[in-house]
């Protein structure tokens, strides 16, 4: 080392630099490059500007650093345009004129249209109870159509299959009437696919609303189904973006179902809640502040009163009316009823008109038709109806009560069938002309009454009276006993009596009772012989009895069609030879044909032989003859 | 209930319409078919097995003799999509009519291979005026049924929306198309 201290004391910086080279080697110019870069100000902007960016968005990002950067900021910016209000105004202009265009047309097309509804409210109802309001509470007119025009409701939600129409799931408000939502949406897919081929639309075009009256149709088209909303009112278009939001969730959730049939739709009733959802509705009224709510509720109360008040008068005159009706249609409906007039007055129903005695009376009929009669006034003068049920009442009743007669009104033709006597014939006969309605009478199907057919019959007949004739149905029963001449000469008597047929077949039975009677009485009976050909002194009177009776017997047996047949039998004591007995018994029954045919009795019905006997006993009462008598049939 | 969409096709009066309002309870007016094209019904058809509403697409049809109109035109092909069965009509007593349903089948083949078509000869009850033997209806392949019907006897009527019915429920795959 040849430098020594006094030297290195001489050249201190040298020195320094010197030491500096040895220790840091060649980063000593690193560092010269280092020292010239911090303190250049044009350097350092660079370096911070490379990095600002990125900074910046840390900060941003993360919550705890972002209220740090941001007041900062937000408070520079309010001190420049304090300072330099200007500026700020000449850089804001170009963005701020297209903002408020923008704004005021989007508020100007939704008082155009409130200003449309006022319009068409003014002349109707609600229009003028809204004027009432307006008058009432001081409020604006047009604020209150304009408050008014703000209800809407989102009556129905379809989820529709685009292509097929089909409806995969619906929701509707309770109140709404229900379509055929099928027919519907095929109907709406039909539409739309018409008016996209009408107009020449491309595919992604589609329908989005239609609107009558106060209704419209909003479509919310989604790739794989379409939302379709019956809408009533104007919504928000708040209301729109919901619907998006829930066609959007639906896709979401179940889009890789919405293309299968629409019943294997795993989760329908969760679909179906999510479209209840968009149900929605606004009702302005809820908007006002604690005092008219309650003005509103007394305004409320008070017509809720005078609407049942309303209703309860409207119910009232309903029922009156009902009741009025009721009870005309049920005179109008009544035969023997003329009903002329009808009204209602202060609740009294009153009812005028006709009514033919022979119909039951009003206040009857009410009652059969559970109607009370209070505050009900019924004027019914008589009248006579010619309805046939009362035309025929009457004349049955001008015929008697008992009458047998059977009336029918064929037209002006009056039938009438059954038994007549002579007086309701004359009645009868004498209709045509004096009867309002009857020009002919038809007695074909007439005959005369029973008694007065007895009567004829037994004048006709000439009738003892042991005989009786009594009417039994159709027939005139002839019945007692008679001769058989008279029975002969009636049967005979072909001359009819009105209507009836004369039936022998008592009297005839009673004869033929008579006759076997006869029969069995003089049937073997004895007659005494005193000696040869002498009759006993009681046999006289014994022929004369034999003789009348088998006389009559002969007459009934001739028209009863059978005859009679007399064997007389003789027989002797036992003594005496037998060839002169044959002979004595023999002339015994001869002797007794002979005093039966002088006493009138046909010597043609007579027989006569002898009967056999026993010998070598000497009885007085063998000496008699035996009276046989039979019936013969004639044909 | 299971809903499926049907299209009635075919030419100009071959009785579509007569056959679709003799099954059908109408929704809406008929005149909507010379407006839109198109006339809508829905018929719930009670088979053994399901209760299957039919949503039935009466399509307007062209006329044979106006060789100008398309056959199946753009509107007509929207109106068929999503369909799940397809009712072909002829009209018995014009054979230019099978021709058109010929036409149309052909058609169908190609663009709805896999949904079932049912053809239907009408107007079976003009027996003197009809012109169509077994013959004229060949060149129709893979038909679901081939009927003679009456939309004035209502001859068949019931049964072929049942059998289409049937036919569309027993198939468990969803039918291939636009869905």
């Amino acid at each position: 080392m040849t430098d020594s201290p006094k030297s290195g004391r001489s050249n201190p910086a040298g020195e320094l630099e010197r030491l500096r080279e040895l220790i840091l080697g060649d980063q000593s110019a690193h560092l010269d490059a280092l020292y010239r870069r911090v303190e250049d100000p044009e350097s350092r902007t660079g370096d911070v500007a490379e990095v600002l960016p990125g900074a910046m968005n840390r900060i941003i990002a993360d919550p705890v650093t972002q209220p740090e950067i941001e007041r900062p900021i937000v408070d520079t910016i309010r001190g420049a345009i304090k300072r330099d209000t200007e500026s700020f105004a000449e850089a804001l202009f170009p963005v701020l004129g297209p903002a408020i265009r923008l704004a005021v047309s989007d508020a100007l097309k939704s008082l155009v249209q409130r200003i449309n509804a006022a319009l068409e409210h003014s002349f109707t109802i609600k229009g003028l109870r809204w004027r009432l309001e307006a008058a009432r509470s001081g409020v604006p007119f047009a604020q209150i159509v304009l408050r008014e025009t703000m209800l809407y409701a989102v009556q129905e939600v379809f989820l529709i299959q685009p292509h097929s129409g089909l409806v995969l799931a619906s929701a509707r408000r309770a109140d709404t009437l229900v379509l055929d939502e099928d027919a519907f949406s095929a109907m709406l897919t039909a539409i739309q696919a018409f008016i996209q081929d009408s107009l020449g639309m491309p595919e992604g075009e589609k329908l989005r609303s239609a609107e009558l009256g106060d209704r419209s149709l909003w479509v919310v088209n989604g790739p794989d189904a379409v939302l379709a909303c019956l809408v009533i009112g104007s919504p928000p278009h708040e209301v729109r973006n919901s619907l998006l939001d829930a066609l959007e969730g639906i896709h979401a959730h179940w889009g890789d179902q919405l293309g299968l049939p629409p019943e294997q739709l795993t989760n329908r009733p969760a679909i179906e809640h999510v479209l209840a959802d968009t149900l929605s509705e606004e009702v302005a009224e809820g908007k006002g502040g604690s005092g008219s709510t309650r003005s509103f509720l007394l305004w409320g109360a008070a017509g809720l009163a005078l609407l049942a008040f309303l209703a309860w008068g409207a119910w009232e005159t309903y029922q009156d009316r009902r009741l009025e009706r009721e009870i005309a249609q049920l005179f109008e409906a009544q035969p023997g009823y003329v009903l002329a007039a009808h009204e209602s007055d202060s609740g009294t129903l009153h009812f005028r008109g006709l009514r033919d005695p022979l119909a039951d009376p009003p206040e009857a009929l009410l009652q059969s038709a559970g109607i009370g009669t209070q505050d009900i006034i019924l004027s019914f003068r008589h009248y006579q109806s010619l309805e046939q049920d009362f035309v025929l009442r009457r004349l049955r009743a001008s015929l008697g009560g008992e009458s047998a007669v059977a009336l029918s009104l064929n037209g002006s033709t009056l039938g009438v069938s059954g038994s007549l006597t002579s007086a309701q014939y004359a009645v009868l006969q004498s209709l045509p002309g004096s009867h309002p309605l009857i020009v002919a009478v038809d007695f074909t199907q007439v005959r005369l009454a029973p008694r007065e057919a007895e009567a004829q019959a037994r004048r006709q007949l000439n009738a003892p009276d042991s005989v009786s004739i009594s009417a039994s149905d159709d027939y005139l029963l002839v019945a007692g006993i008679s001769g058989a001449a008279w029975f002969r000469e009636a049967r005979a008597n072909t001359v009819p009596i009105d209507g009836w047929t004369l039936d022998f077949a008592p009297l005839r039975a009673e004869l033929a009772d008579r006759l076997d009677a006869l029969l069995s009485g003089t049937s073997g009976r004895v007659l005494l012989f005193t000696r040869l050909f002498d009759l006993a002194p009681a046999a006289q009177s014994q022929l004369d009895t034999l003789g009348r009776e088998i006389t009559e017997m002969q007459e009934l047996a001739a028209v009863l069609d059978t005859a009679v047949a007399v064997r007389l039998v003789g027989y002797t004591d036992g003594l005496g030879a037998s060839d002169r007995n044959s002979e004595i018994a023999q002339g015994r029954a001869r002797a007794v044909q002979a005093e039966l045919v002088s006493r009138g009795v046909d010597p043609a019905v007579i027989a006569t032989e002898v009967g056999s006997w026993q010998s070598g006993s000497e009885d007085p009462d063998q000496r008699r003859v035996v009276v046989q008598i039979t019936l013969e049939t004639t044909q | 209930m299971i809903s499926r969409k049907i299209c009635v096709l075919g030419a100009f009066a071959v009785g579509k319409t007569s056959l679709t309002r003799r099954f059908v309870h109408g929704v809406f007016d008929e005149r909507y078919l010379t407006t839109l094209g198109v006339k809508i019904d829905t018929k719930t058809v009670k088979l053994d097995t399901a209760t299957v509403k039919l949503v039935i697409w009466d399509i307007e049809g062209a006329d044979p003799a106006d060789h100008e109109v398309q056959l199946v035109n753009s509107r007509m092909k929207a109106y068929l999509q999503g369909t799940d069965g397809i009712l072909l009509v002829a009209d018995g007593t014009r054979p230019s009519t099978v021709d058109v349903a010929r036409d149309i089948h052909q058609w169908l083949l190609a663009e709805y291979p896999d949904v079932p078509v049912t053809l239907l000869v009408n107007k079976s009850d003009l027996a003197d005026l009809w012109q169509v033997d077994h013959h004229a209806l060949d060149g129709f392949d893979g038909l679901l049924q081939k009927l003679t019907t009456s939309a004035l006897s209502g001859e068949n009527v019931e049964l072929i929306f049942f059998s289409l019915a049937e036919a569309l429920t027993k198939n468990d795959e969803p039918p291939d198309g636009d869905r």
